[in-house]
């Protein structure tokens, strides 16, 4: 899968062509050369997160599929989704594409560079989920665990907040219904 | 259905919400500055990447990541609670 999109380049205000694509290899070496060192020293709540172990064990499962963005030859954000085992908090009964982790590089956080590099790299992940979902028939219902700096995003894109979820390291769980 | 047009227009908007927002996106288990707070609620916690790794190697394609990934809170948990009884015991002995 091979997508353009554009992403806002922030120290010109330009839009830049950029890539929605599968994510393969060449962003897995990218994380681990440009992004897991700044993150480590960070005080980000992914600081910790590895993405290629997280490739390695989602690699012969179905379930999964794994995307990247990438602008001007590196990736500027990861997205983990899961597609076949996930049901809504609304309707036991419903389908959703659940995502598992999405993040952005570290040049594109406002915590950590201000003004970023790039804009816009979330929400296109996070928009792209809701095709996804649309697409594989679950009527863009999508869930997601915010981490707690992102919570307020998700609020205000709308989705609903199902409280904290006590067996998910107490983060609060959020899903957009069926799209009208 | 009409698949989203990832084109300027949409960009823009997708900017603006983003900045209203004022936050950066993120999603997912898994915590780096939370779960230190998970699971430090005794003060005899378990390393959480070291029992991922564990358990990673013992159920590699078997499980999927968010099976390993329960099975380790669970494990935590009880962890946790038979510390935190073992530490009762020896406060009230």
């Amino acid at each position: 899968m091979e997508k353009n999109i554009k992403l806002l380049r922030v120290k010109d205000d330009i839009a830049v062509d950029a890539k929605l694509l599968t994510l393969t290899d060449k962003h897995l070496d990218d994380f681990e050369t440009f992004w897991k060192s700044r993150l480590q020293v960070s005080n980000e709540e992914d600081g910790h997160w590895n993405w290629i172990k997280k490739n390695q064990l989602t690699l012969l499962s179905s379930d999964y599929e794994k995307y990247a963005v990438e602008c001007e030859q590196i990736s500027q954000g990861l997205m983990m989704l899961e597609v076949s085992n996930y049901y809504s908090r609304n309707n036991s009964q419903q389908k959703i594409v659940y995502v598992d982790f999405l993040s952005t590089a570290p040049w594109n956080r406002i915590s950590l560079k201000n003004p970023p590099d790039y804009k816009g790299v979330g929400l296109t992940l996070l928009s792209f989920a809701k095709q996804r979902s649309k697409q594989l028939g679950y009527e863009g219902r999508v869930g997601l665990h915010a981490l707690p700096k992102a919570e307020n995003f998700y609020r205000k894109r709308g989705m609903i907040n199902f409280g904290i979820d006590t067996e998910k390291e107490d983060l609060v769980y959020f899903e957009w219904l069926k799209e009208e | 259905m009409t698949d989203i047009k990832f084109d300027e227009k949409w960009l823009r908007e997708a900017v603006a919400i983003e900045d209203e927002a004022n936050c950066d996106i993120h999603a997912g288990l898994e915590l780096g500055q939370n779960l230190g707070k998970y699971v430090t609620n005794t003060k005899n916690s378990i390393n959480r990447q070291k029992l991922l790794s564990v358990l990673e190697e013992g159920f590699d394609g078997i499980l999927s990541l968010n099976e390993i990934e329960e099975m380790a809170d669970e494990l935590q948990k009880q962890a946790q609670e038979k510390a935190r009884k073992i530490i009762q015991a020896k406060k009230t002995a």
